[in-house]
């Protein structure tokens, strides 16, 4: 009896592994590139970060379908779950035939590119003018070339978009003027945190407020940090030194940067619980007017203005990025992108096809489709003026419906000067785009090192955390080195090598 | 116990007792009426105060939100749906499957057994799982989300322990005065186990309450999404905003945020003080060695 349920149990394991393998090949794709009556019809999968889906009958994706003679199948999938879904799709080959892929350095991605599950888009990027004019800035397309290749229609965002974000109010409470040089904007935060900037008597403010950041491998364990490092003339990341590749933490302007945040945690400056302190939590209290300076994108002076004038109406707002440092003025760059439009071979069959998906994105950031993507449709979102500039008049309407669609275009208008939207509007797009000039890329980013890849997170973690306890007081430079002598035993080392081998290679080509 | 035996020793320890309760108790308390205060809080106070209990002004401007737009109610109602129907397919299947393993004379029982095991040690993963749903064409139906989860192999395993505990005599005389197997099952041994099952029917409708990555992973259609999904990306957006767009959407606000998780768990919350009853007693007996 024993053995006979034992032979059942194999043979009744055998069958089901027979079927699981069976039924895991026949995988069909659906969405077909049906072209009924000249009409263009495709699918694509895109994240939304509103608190939901744009609903069918949104009227910009109407004009959109109206304006380019599209029938569009869009998959919205909310970002907060966006990887899982794209992982799965494309491990199972389940794809639309426009896929967004927002980890753009995800294995997982870098190996589908690799083994040619996409297209090649970047040699034909030049033959679309407006695509040409907004998606081939070099250094962007150098940031999300995989060995050289472009695959995908990159989503630009403002390059240089950092900056500090303080309140002017207090600024003239003070008498103070807005900070040129580290010193001086190490005097506005010690005046903000200690001589009493809102006027109430009381010693309730800090100069500066600072957040954790845990965001993986890029990130340097707090959210200002880059910032102030940036200004110290530490590079983005990483940099190549004498041929030799060498992280942002190994540098002199780190350290320099680092002390500098630890004066500021030293004479209580600085909120004393930074390193625990959520983003959310963060900007409550700049709103809270507890803190009057964060560091952060130069666009939070328009959505973080509101929220502070919600809070406190007499509360001013503004904004500086160019502080001279001992290396100049600088600002550390971002990869220039946002995620990125893929076409998968599977669903994409031929090369007309695939001209035609991008002819597509291409016309939808033309003139009047920018126009439209800033302002939404007139009556229903904006109301034109007597000087025929343009006012948007349901604020409401436009976040709902106008906002989460700027997921589709290539492009954010994030360096597109208008009239009618207001001085701080194009102050922070002026400066942003000013400050191309002097934005620091970081030199690794298209490099794909094995080591980054596998350990890059875990990695970095060591050395976010021994930054924390250096500005906290409890490593010494010493102990700080020490740490980032077992970041380079377990596993930097390779990095370094990594970078250093496929820096040299690239630069052969 | 005598009043009178009482000494200081026992007065302590009780007093102890009760406080530390009470400090538990209020450790766990004080979230859930935060969260319930602070969604009928305005706006304005919840940014400029850094800690409030007790909001000064009450409003509804958070649950205002959520009525207005028609997606909360629907995935509301998806939820209840799947939950109540996918309650009861899990019960029904666990039971089937519980009760014949839970017969000693079903022959091939122990190879059956040992499968069900395999799968708790060893899990196929998301992708498999997917690839079967899609060819089953599941997807973008509500019982992608029923289907594959239907039967709790652990689950299943203490209830067929909690069946192999009725006594075999009971089972004996209903065969001998005419009953067959499946009115055995549903005339006596099912309403022997309703403690256990009421349970167990409690940990599936809360894993259905919860359902949120199937949800993503099986269904595109945003109007068959359960609340877990609309949930979880309110408070993901509102904890650090997702957007890295210069005129993102804005971030909906700490009472919105608020007023959605008391909308969507509220609900599940009050099914427990009804089942609290048969709770320890389902699992306790359940859990013993048949």
């Amino acid at each position: 009896m024993k053995q006979l349920s034992y032979k059942v149990f194999l043979m009744s394991l055998l069958t089901i592994l027979a079927v699981a393998s069976l039924s895991a090949c026949g995988s069909n794709q659906e969405g077909k590139g049906s072209q009924a009556g000249g009409k263009l019809s495709f699918t694509m999968m895109n994240q939304y970060s509103s608190t939901e889906p744009p609903k069918a009958d949104n009227p910009i994706i109407k004009k959109i379908e109206e304006y380019t003679n599209t029938k569009l199948n869009i998959t919205w999938v909310p970002a907060s779950a966006y990887n899982d879904k794209i992982n799965v799709s494309i491990a199972s080959n389940d794809l639309p035939q426009v896929l967004m892929i927002a980890d753009t350095k995800s294995s997982s991605i870098i190996n589908a590119e690799r083994s040619g599950m996409f297209w090649e888009i970047g040699p034909y990027l030049k033959d679309y003018p407006n695509l040409s004019k907004y998606n081939t800035n070099e250094q962007v397309l150098n940031n999300i070339s995989v060995d050289g290749k472009v695959y995908g229609l990159y989503r630009a965002r403002a390059l240089a978009r950092q900056g500090i974000t303080f309140r002017q109010d207090w600024l003239d409470n003070l008498g103070l003027q807005q900070p040129k040089t580290i010193d001086e904007l190490y005097n506005v935060i010690r005046a903000f945190a200690l001589d009493d900037p809102d006027k109430n008597g009381k010693d309730d403010t800090f100069g500066l407020v600072e957040a954790e950041d845990s965001g993986g491998a890029g990130s340097t364990g707090l959210l200002g940090f880059q910032t102030i490092a940036s200004f110290f003339g530490a590079p983005n990341q990483w940099d190549i030194q004498d041929g030799k590749a060498v992280p942002e933490f190994m540098t002199e302007e780190n350290m320099e940067a680092m002390k500098f945040y630890r004066k500021l945690y030293e004479e209580k400056l600085i909120n004393q619980d930074f390193a625990a302190t959520k983003i959310s939590k963060q900007q409550e209290q700049f709103f809270q007017g507890k803190a009057g300076m964060l560091f952060t994108t130069l666009d939070f002076v328009i959505t973080g203005g509101n929220e502070l004038k919600k809070a406190n109406p007499d509360a001013k707002i503004d904004i500086f990025s160019r502080i001279e440092g001992p290396k100049g003025e600088r600002v550390f760059a971002t990869t220039g992108y946002n995620g990125m439009f893929v076409f998968p071979k599977a669903t994409v069959k031929s090369e007309a096809e695939l001209k035609q998906l991008l002819g597509f994105f291409d016309k939808i950031v033309d003139d009047e489709m920018m126009y439209t993507w800033t302002w939404g449709i007139e009556g229903v979102h904006y109301t034109k003026g007597e000087d025929g500039e343009p006012t948007i008049s349901d604020q409401t309407a436009y976040a709902n419906e106008v906002s989460p669609l700027k997921q589709l275009p290539t492009y954010d208008g994030s360096l597109m000067i208008w009239k009618g939207k207001g001085e701080a509007d194009n102050k922070f797009r002026t400066m942003m785009k000013d400050n191309e000039a002097i934005a620091i890329s970081n030199p690794v980013e298209p490099l794909i090192s094995q080591t980054a890849v596998e350990k890059g997170t875990e990695l970095n973690k060591i050395i976010a955390d021994a930054r924390v306890k250096f500005i906290m007081g409890t490593l010494d430079e010493d102990g700080f080195n020490k740490e980032v002598k077992k970041w380079r035993s377990q596993g930097g080392d390779q990095m370094i090598q990594d970078y250093t081998e496929l820096y040299a290679k690239q630069a052969e080509k | 116990m005598n009043q009178k035996n009482r000494s200081w020793g026992t007065h302590l320890f009780d007093g102890l007792n009760l406080a530390i309760l009470l400090v538990v108790s209020a450790v766990m308390i004080i979230p859930f009426i935060y969260i319930i205060l602070i969604s009928f809080a305005t706006e304005q106070e919840v940014l400029s105060k850094s800690f409030l209990i007790f909001p000064t002004k009450f409003s509804l401007e958070g649950y205002r939100y959520i009525f207005s737009t028609p997606i909360l109610l629907r995935s509301l109602a998806v939820t209840i749906g799947v939950t109540v129907i996918g309650t009861l397919v899990n019960l029904l299947l666990t039971v089937l499957m519980a009760y014949p393993l839970a017969r000693k004379d079903l022959y091939g029982r122990r190879p059956v057994m040992l499968m069900v095991i395999f799968t708790m040690l060893f899990n196929a993963g998301i992708v498999p799982t997917f690839l079967i749903v899609k060819e089953l064409h599941l997807t973008n139906t509500y019982w992608a989300l029923i289907i594959p989860s239907a039967i709790s192999a652990f689950n299943m395993i203490i209830i067929k322990n909690f069946f192999q505990q009725l006594p075999d005599g009971l089972e004996e005389s209903a065969k001998i005065d005419g009953c067959n197997d499946l009115g055995i099952l549903f005339r006596i041994v099912i309403p022997l186990s309703l403690p256990a099952l009421a349970t167990f029917s409690l940990f599936y409708a809360v894993t259905h309450w919860n359902t949120f990555l199937s949800a993503i992973l099986y269904i595109n259609d945003s109007k068959k999404w359960p609340i877990q999904v609309l949930l979880r990306q309110i408070v993901i957006l509102s904890e650090k905003g997702l957007s890295d767009m210069n005129e993102a959407p804005p971030p909906p606000s700490k009472i919105i945020n608020m007023a959605v998780i008391v909308f969507s768990t509220v609900p599940i919350l009050s099914i427990y003080p009804f089942l609290q009853k048969h709770f320890a007693k389902g699992v306790l007996l359940g859990s013993v060695k048949g």
